[in-house]
């Protein structure tokens, strides 16, 4: 038996089978038109696998083409999940953040008028902006500060967000949207 | 003469599932067809179509749902028409259903490039899902 593991074996071996006639000069009319039959079968075959190949290519052009625009739309929808995500920590935090700040600030200014002022007048009389400038250094700190402390509080409330959404079961996030 | 042995073929991403069962003759191949090798895929249904014209079964029903298929498994499934053509000439009857998914007119009109190029008589029934 022919070993038939190559596509269009049958094909392939009478068309060798042809050949090899043609070769030896024993080809009869009757061979000749079984020849052109099996030529003509191979074009209808041919055709038919075209025909039937570009079809489902197109399913799977379809098919590709609805993925992506999918994917788009998900991307689209992660971002937005994200900014609503970030809003809603923000949101939840940033007046957390701003009360210790105004503490801090609180403490700091009693800080400075109870300690550093009279330091100042006892020992730097004639520098008397260095109060000023020490004032307006606790303001730059405190602003500082309270951006850096409601970075913090957003980052840990995404991630608790993050972490109940995924506990419930109802979204999944990547890891750079947990960041 | 020998009694047919069933067969079946486990389905993968690659390839269909096949399944025979020679007591109530029913050859069915179903799913996605994307082998390396087609050719070493369909061999064994060619040659249980060939065992099959030489039993003394009566008739066979064959099956197909496919969701996809690639070129070089249209070309085997061709083979397996053909090989089914040759059965019913040998004076067996045959029953050839080609089942599609609702809306998939692609896989329908596939099916009907078949029948017309072998002359077959094909059923076709959509269903709603495989």
């Amino acid at each position: 038996m022919d070993n038939p593991r190559e596509l269009y074996h049958e094909e392939i071996k009478k068309l060798q089978d042809f050949r090899s006639r043609l070769e030896s000069h024993s080809i009869y009319k009757e061979q000749l038109d079984e020849f052109s039959d099996d030529y003509e079968e191979l074009v209808a075959q041919a055709k038919v696998i075209t025909r039937v190949s570009d079809r489902l290519q197109k399913k799977l052009d379809s098919a590709n083409l609805q993925i992506r625009s999918q994917n788009e739309e998900i991307k689209d929808k992660n971002v937005k999940l994200t900014e609503t995500i970030d809003e809603l920590a923000k949101a939840k935090v940033g007046r957390k953040a701003a009360t210790i700040m105004l503490v801090v600030a609180l403490v700091l200014f009693v800080l400075e008028q109870i300690i550093v002022q009279p330091y100042i007048e006892e020992n730097f009389a004639g520098l008397f902006y260095l109060d000023y400038i020490l004032l307006g250094g606790i303001f730059f700190l405190v602003k500082f500060f309270e951006s850096r402390l409601e970075g913090y509080f957003v980052d840990s409330q995404k991630r608790k967000i993050i972490e109940e959404q995924e506990k419930q079961g109802t979204l999944e996030f990547s890891e750079s949207q947990k960041k | 003469m020998e009694a047919m042995e069933k067969l079946f073929i486990e389905p993968t991403r690659v390839t269909p599932l096949v399944s025979f069962d020679p007591e109530v003759s029913l050859l069915e191949i179903k799913g996605r067809s994307s082998p390396e090798n087609s050719i070493l895929f369909y061999e064994r249904v060619l040659t249980l179509i060939d065992n099959f014209i030489e039993s003394d079964s009566e008739g066979l029903t064959a099956n197909f749902s496919f969701e996809y298929f690639n070129t070089s498994s249209s070309k085997c499934l061709f083979d397996v028409f053909r090989r089914l053509s040759k059965l019913e000439e040998s004076g067996k009857t045959l029953t050839i259903n080609w089942f599609y998914e609702e809306d998939d007119e692609d896989m329908m009109e596939a099916g009907e490039d078949y029948a017309d190029l072998l002359d077959l008589e094909i059923n076709f029934e959509e269903i709603e899902e495989f």
